[in-house]
């Protein structure tokens, strides 16, 4: 993996853990785990309207940390 | 379906196959462009996660992962964690044993996920073992267990899942016995309980972790 590359994995992952727990939790069933909307609802015991919502705003999260962190980088 | 409609569904699944997604983004290249920053950082999202996955497995929206190759993410993800957490440990001055364990479950939030998934027996009995400590079969729904350094000793770091949510468990079987002394710092509540060896650190966020104190008191063969 190039050093950039690797940077960016880093960062990613720093913003991960900075994200509430509520936020999280739904992203990484989705993404590293694979499930459905509706298998993270069930999982988490919320509606598929709140699943939506949350990784929704755990996305926007991520991308405003990550254009930060761009933009404060030298 | 207006560009507003269309991120916030791609902002929740960038994957959708919606057919009025895939419409407007035919015409739209503002939001094609829109969906696959959305992808991408998605596939960003699960190399930071699965630190060693191979790259060809990633090229594509992972699948529903086997329980085998979902805890050998955890534990590549754990190893890197674990070479950060220890030279934090290495530079700093020592700490509570409470605000070290608090730090410690923050380097691996990724274990506070709510599942039906359980660790299997043979991986929960060779963490326990390495610390002298068998678990009654059947005592409690662990989703993820690994043996960490923890104070200058390898402990059993548990996730017992319950009804209210995960609750993390720290075996630490140096340590000087104490007191039981409540825990409530930086979003984690919990408990040191005393234990037959050195004390247990029982930590949620916002979840009771007395049962779980109970059950591994109870359940825990030292």
């Amino acid at each position: 993996m190039a050093v950039n590359d690797q940077h960016e994995v880093e960062e990613m992952r720093r913003a991960i853990l900075k994200l509430d727990v509520i936020h999280r939790e739904p992203l990484v069933l989705q993404v590293l785990l694979g499930y459905s909307t509706e298998e993270i609802a069930q999982h988490l015991d919320i509606s598929v309207a709140a699943v939506l919502t949350r990784l929704f705003r755990a996305r926007q999260v991520l991308r405003q940390q990550l254009l930060g962190a761009e933009g404060s980088r030298p | 379906m207006n560009c507003d409609e269309l991120r916030t569904i791609v902002g929740a699944e960038p994957n959708s196959t919606n057919p009025e997604v895939l419409a407007h983004i035919e015409s739209c290249p503002a939001c094609a462009r829109y969906r696959q920053e959305m992808q991408a950082m998605d596939q960003l999202i699960y190399r930071a996660l699965a630190v060693d996955a191979p790259v060809e497995k990633i090229d594509s929206q992972p699948s529903r992962q086997e329980p085998s190759r979902v805890w050998r993410m955890a534990a590549s993800v754990l190893v890197a964690v674990l070479v950060g957490a220890m030279s934090l440990w290495l530079l700093t001055p020592r700490e509570s044993i409470a605000a070290e364990a608090i730090a410690h479950v923050k380097h691996e939030q990724f274990s506070l996920v709510r599942t039906s998934e359980t660790v299997d027996e043979q991986t929960l009995e060779k963490v326990l073992a390495a610390s002298r400590l068998r678990l009654k079969p059947g005592a409690a729904r662990v989703s993820y267990a690994q043996s960490c350094p923890f104070r200058g000793q390898q402990v059993p770091h548990l996730v017992v899942q319950t009804e209210q949510g995960p609750v993390t468990a720290l075996v630490v079987t140096d340590a000087p016995t104490q007191q039981r002394e409540h825990i409530d710092e930086d979003g984690f509540q919990g408990d040191i309980i005393p234990a037959p060896r050195g004390v247990i650190v029982v930590l949620g966020q916002n979840v009771p972790v007395d049962e779980v104190a109970k059950t591994l008191l109870s359940a825990l063969e030292y």
